[in-house]
């Protein structure tokens, strides 16, 4: 644990953002996101000394961690996001839609549009090239606007 | 244009709040179990190393396979190997007489060709007896089993025998030296029962190194590397103590093309009154211009 570093300010600071980022991210499954996030500060304050900047590398660790998490869900076959229906009903076709994106693209998207990072935050929260990032963003609105754009032409059709 | 990204992205605020104890949980745990690679990726993981590594080991093994044998070879030596149930007299690459013994069990022992039994400092070779199945010093009796265990006799131990590997081309890399057990203490030799050998005409003699050509004094000066057999008549005499002359002489006075003999007890040899001469083929090393663990050869009997 470290003295230097407010880390519960941090948290308290950063969780609402990060808490809809990994919401998001995770398709509305909770306990991945509650793991993800709980795991990357438990992990930033371990390794305090040899952690530079202590925020991006909670963003990264998180979004790793639930990403793996997922796939390996994904593979055991017991990925489910039926709660969200019943949690939030709201978010049903936005979760189903970044669900269809591949993560990188989802957690820039999140980042960018919803958080309002600029494409170089974005870049240094993930460890990505500002250009890269911005590649990212770029197909993964393409692609989040062409599946949001068919359900909507659907319930409106 | 992206407004309705945006739109959309903003229903994330609507998203459910995350628990009030989550910072509870990143300072006390639990912590979440790193990812282990499901068994069967595992499985199929090491099993795919073992596919690389094993063939790659083997093709070096056999790559530096020539190395290894020569470096073997410049060791001890490499044999052939007679045929199940036989015993066959074979040399190491310093020419030294060793058996090489094929069982019908399919085992391959090297058996040393020397006896030791060495009155005065004089060796002697063994021959090999099929049908009682042993190793006999057909000078003094001492006897041998085909694994070189003591039968009886006088000698103190059993035969010297050799470690070996069986080659791709079927033949035997000898190597290293065993040195051989002692003989059982008095009342405990348990061989009583081998018969003796009943055969002169199927001995199997000792391969000599090279032909016997050219006199004691010829070998000496040639200086030859390794083991080599000569005809002489070892008697008295000379800077040494002992002489090894051309085959027919009686004592010093009548020894021509003689060289000096190494390692021989004069006095226990020599001085027994008469005039002894050990005549016959011997083999030999050269050591400073004399001749060194001159070794007497059995011999068939005309």
């Amino acid at each position: 644990m470290s003295e230097g570093r407010d880390y519960e300010g941090l948290f308290r600071e950063s969780l609402p953002s990060l808490w809809r980022a990994l919401y998001g991210f995770t398709g509305g499954r909770r306990q991945v996101a509650e793991d993800a996030i709980a795991e990357a500060f438990a992990r930033a304050m371990e390794r305090d000394r040899s952690v530079r900047d202590p925020l991006p590398y909670i963003y990264r660790t998180a979004f790793r961690l639930a990403s793996e998490e997922l796939r390996l869900d994904r593979r055991r076959g017991t990925l489910q996001a039926d709660h969200v229906a019943i949690e939030a009903p709201d978010l049903v076709d936005l979760i189903r839609a970044l669900d269809a994106l591949p993560p990188k693209q989802r957690a820039v998207v999140i980042l960018h549009d919803e958080e309002g990072y600029a494409a170089a935050e974005v870049g240094r929260l993930l460890g990505i090239a500002p250009t890269t990032a911005r590649v990212h963003l770029h197909r993964g609105r393409t692609r989040l606007r062409a599946l949001l754009g068919t359900e909507e032409d659907e319930e409106h059709g | 244009m992206d407004e309705r990204v945006r739109r959309e992205l903003t229903r994330l605020r609507q998203a459910p709040e995350p628990p009030v104890d989550l910072w509870d949980r990143v300072r006390e745990g639990p912590r979440m179990q790193r990812p282990a690679a499901p068994r069967g990726r595992r499985a199929f993981t090491i099993a795919l190393a073992l596919a690389v590594t094993i063939p790659a080991i083997s093709l070096a093994w056999i790559a530096t396979r020539p190395l290894r044998d020569h470096a073997m070879s410049t060791e001890l030596g490499i044999v052939d190997v007679p045929g199940p149930g036989q015993v066959a007299a074979a040399n190491l690459a310093d020419g030294r007489p060793v058996f090489v013994v094929h069982r019908d069990d399919g085992t391959v022992e090297v058996i040393d060709g020397f006896s030791t039994h060495v009155p005065w400092g004089v060796a002697k070779l063994v021959v090999w007896c099929p049908t009682s199945r042993t190793f006999d010093d057909v000078f003094h009796g001492a006897r041998w089993t085909e694994s070189g265990a003591y039968i009886s006799g006088p000698a103190p131990t059993g035969l010297a025998t050799y470690g070996s590997t069986i080659l791709q081309d079927g033949r035997l890399q000898v190597g290293p030296r065993i040195t051989p057990a002692s003989r059982p203490s008095p009342g405990h030799e348990q061989q009583a029962d081998i018969p003796l050998c009943a055969t002169t005409a199927d001995l199997v003699y000792p391969t000599l190194p090279t032909a016997a050509s050219g006199s004691p004094a010829d070998v000496a000066a040639s200086a030859p590397s390794g083991w080599v057999a000569v005809r002489g008549s070892l008697l008295e005499g000379g800077a040494s103590g002992a002489e090894l002359c051309a085959l027919g002489a009686r004592g010093i006075s009548t020894c021509v093309d003689g060289a000096p003999v190494a390692g021989i007890d004069v006095h226990g040899l020599f001085g027994q009154g008469s005039e002894v001469v050990i005549s016959g083929t011997f083999i030999t090393r050269v050591e400073d211009g004399a001749l060194v663990d001159l070794t007497r050869v059995p011999e068939p009997q005309p």
